[in-house]
């Protein structure tokens, strides 16, 4: 009997659960979204500006690092045939996937925040609160990009310091 | 005389043909370049090129982000150009990539999360500590 009242209460939670909102917000965040619409959407604006530079920039060096660096050491490594060509091209692969990978995350959560600056946070607050949840989705994969590209670009130094250092011996 | 007014009124007629055709054109013309223009600002804006065009107005460089730019003239290495595989080649080559990393490295945490966290977007009603009231600001005054 009691087991059957566990499963009721159980199921009465889940099917409770469901209904509610993605990002369930306290009714003190909505009223805060409601009556700091607009600064919120300004400060939403500041940084859509503040990330479309960074992208400008970061963008630049990396595309400067795959066609400047990576590219034209890499052809000369393979022309060379030396050793470590293999891992400096596979390397160089990734670097060019992550690269148009960070392009396209940029892309998807720019589209995300303009539409969530477009948005009505006035008379709909909580629509509004998941729609943030979703940009902070998008923004966390675009970071997760840019950590993965640094790693490429360590590795790629360690594969050169390796060539160095048997360059020494 | 009557042949002479004929004329007249056909001559009219062609005029006019003439002009409504002209205004088909103009409004073909106008309808054309609108379509055209939809389509490139919907390909603009669908590959994402409206996101990295900072000539947008509120995208804009500020004067200082000018200035910064102006001092960094100097003449990009190209390995292709002047690099060579031999051990001093190489040396300068890691010192040349070293110095872009920093750069990169400048930028403190991109895309971080904290700028849109609900404390900065002050989503976040401020709770006073407790025992902090207007008595005891007043104190503090």
């Amino acid at each position: 009997m009691k087991r059957k009242s566990l499963a009721f209460y159980f199921i009465t939670l889940t099917v409770f659960c469901q209904g509610l909102p993605v990002g369930a917000i306290s009714i003190e965040q909505e009223n805060a979204i409601v009556d700091h619409c607009e600064s919120i959407k300004d400060s939403l604006k500041t940084v859509q500006k503040n990330d479309s530079r960074t992208r400008v920039y970061l963008g630049g060096y990396y595309e400067m690092i795959l066609s400047k660096f990576i590219m034209p050491l890499n052809v000369k490594m393979v022309e060379s045939s030396s050793p470590s060509a293999a891992a400096l091209v596979e390397n160089q692969n990734n670097f060019a996937v992550t690269k148009t990978t960070f392009a396209n995350d940029f892309v998807s959560y720019q589209k995300e925040l303009e539409d969530l600056i477009a948005s009505n946070c006035k008379t709909e607050p909580v629509k509004f609160y998941d729609e943030l949840v979703a940009v902070r989705q998008k923004r966390k994969v675009v970071s997760n990009d840019v950590v993965k590209i640094r790693n490429l670009i360590n590795e790629h130094i360690k594969l050169v310091s390796g060539l160095i250092a048997e360059m020494q011996k | 005389m009557s042949e002479v007014n004929e004329k007249k009124k056909s001559g009219a007629k062609k005029t006019s043909r003439g002009g409504r055709n002209l205004i088909i054109l103009g409004v073909l013309s106008v309808v054309i370049a609108a379509m055209t223009t939809g389509v490139s600002l919907a390909i603009y804006h669908n590959s994402g090129d409206i996101y990295l065009d900072r000539s947008r107005p509120g995208f804009l460089p500020d004067e200082e982000e000018i200035e910064e730019d102006k001092t960094e003239d100097e003449e990009e290495y190209d390995f292709a150009k002047s690099g060579k595989t031999d051990l001093a080649g190489l040396k300068e080559y890691l010192e040349k990539l070293n110095a872009v990393v920093r750069a990169i490295d400048s930028y403190e945490k991109p895309f971080g999360a904290e700028v849109l966290s609900d404390e900065r977007l002050g989503i976040v009603e401020k709770v006073e500590p407790e025992g902090v009231n207007d008595e005891s600001l007043e104190k503090v005054e």
